[in-house]
């Protein structure tokens, strides 16, 4: 066994990994050291077995957990009014989940998985009554005029190499983030305009959300960069 | 001990099932809704569990583990295999829950500096007087020192406690190996000192 005594440097690293040790996540080389190391230091001894009470203390409280079946029932239900709300992000996944399960994507161009994706949504969206017929110059209306009063306008920039599946996912994540819905989203030359919904409770107008927002959106992969639109 | 518990016995043994994982994912990502059933029911405890010690609101843990199995759901086609599927799902239900703490009213009781550990002790855990009776003295202590953790802090000892290494946590939590050890560090000093590292 070394007996070499630890710089401090080398003895705070050591205590460092202590819980580590205790939970045994480790690898073999560490573990060696670290308890060549206890063996000679009392303090970290000690350390060590007062993270192991605190270990085994957190690990003795039981939680309640709700029955796993009706949680999941209720994702169903979820899942199911999901599916059936007219929103354009839920037509184009639905459409590229269709397609993606007929298309394989290993062997197929990505350019025809995407042009296929943009025809049918175009196609979808034609078809549907719901307040969402294509208007001039790419725009589609997602919700009634009416509730457009309290939106704000934001543009987000997408790389140029993803597809319009991936592109109607990346608009349903940025939704997702900011509590808001997409109540105009218009195509333009690098990306897509969007107007969005503010909720009541988190008003988008707070300059913090909105910053919390935008840097989430431009940190999502597949964006080149997001903000308010002039 | 509270009735219908969850089991956690292998759990630290087997976090991570690896390829299979893998393949379930992206069975999910088609919208194969078995396969998401299978992941969830795996899923729902653990996530439910650390939640709840990290947000210490039993009435919000429900929705936000449903939102975090919700966002799986939706985003199985975005995972860039980067990480370890588990430790990408704990990601989100951290993030999930971190949100509802910053923006629930009762975020200002953990952030309180001076909070004292020994009144916390009285309004956390449980009050269930059997149940309180089964815990001892030196756990409440334990515990009510983790209460006090900041929720960043609170997450690395649990998840710690839960059995992930270092490297994990810090995919879960978003940042380097260095920084889960420097919360981990404050964490340990905060535990220490409050219960005293000699009555442990």
């Amino acid at each position: 066994m070394t007996s070499a005594i630890p710089t401090d440097r080398e003895h705070e690293r050591l205590i460092s990994q202590l819980p580590w040790l205790v939970n045994g996540t480790l690898t073999r080389a560490e573990r060696n050291q670290l308890k060549q190391h206890i063996a000679q230091c009392t303090s970290c001894r000690d350390e060590f077995e007062s993270l192991t009470t605190i270990n085994a203390t957190i690990n003795d409280v039981t939680v309640d957990v709700p029955d796993t079946n009706a949680s999941f029932a209720r994702m169903q239900q979820r899942i199911a009014q999901d599916k059936a709300r007219p929103t354009l992000t839920n037509k184009l996944r639905n459409i590229a989940a269709e397609f993606k399960q007929l298309i394989q994507p290993n062997t197929t161009p990505r350019w025809a998985f995407a042009a296929v994706c943009g025809i049918s949504a175009m196609l979808f969206l034609l078809q549907n009554d719901n307040g969402t017929q294509p208007d001039t110059g790419g725009t589609y209306e997602v919700l009634s005029s009416e509730e457009q009063s309290n939106s704000i306008d934001v543009f987000v920039q997408f790389d140029d190499n993803l597809s319009t599946a991936q592109t109607a996912l990346l608009i349903s994540e940025i939704q997702k983030q900011g509590d808001f819905e997409a109540t105009q989203i218009k195509a333009n030359e690098n990306g897509f305009n969007i107007a969005i919904e503010q909720s009541e409770t988190e008003p988008l107008s707070s300059p913090a959300a909105l910053t919390e927002l935008l840097e989430h959106v431009r940190s999502l992969n597949g964006v080149v960069d997001a903000g308010l639109s002039p | 001990m509270v009735a219908n518990t969850m089991e956690i016995d292998g759990w630290i043994d087997d976090p991570d099932p690896g390829m299979d994982e893998l393949d379930e994912l992206k069975r999910i990502a088609q919208r194969d809704e078995a396969a998401f059933e299978s992941l969830y029911r795996r899923y729902h405890p653990k996530l439910f569990r650390f939640v709840q010690r990290i947000t210490n609101n039993p009435a919000q843990v429900e929705e936000i583990v449903s939102d975090t199995l919700y966002a799986v759901w939706n985003s199985a086609d975005r995972f860039q295999q980067k990480s370890k599927v588990s430790t990408w799902i704990f990601g989100i239900g951290y993030r999930t829950a971190l949100k509802s703490v910053r923006s629930n009213k009762r975020y200002s009781r953990f952030t309180r500096s001076g909070d004292d550990p020994e009144a916390l002790m009285d309004s956390s855990t449980t009050s269930d007087p059997s149940i309180e009776a089964e815990i001892s003295d030196k756990a409440k202590r334990v515990l009510a020192a983790v209460e006090a953790l900041s929720p960043k802090q609170k997450a690395v000892v649990e998840l710690t406690a839960l059995g992930w290494s270092c490297a994990e946590i810090g995919e879960i939590v978003d940042c380097p190996a260095n920084t889960v050890k420097t919360r981990m560090f404050s964490a340990r000093k905060k535990l220490l000192s409050s219960i005293g590292s000699t009555e442990v």
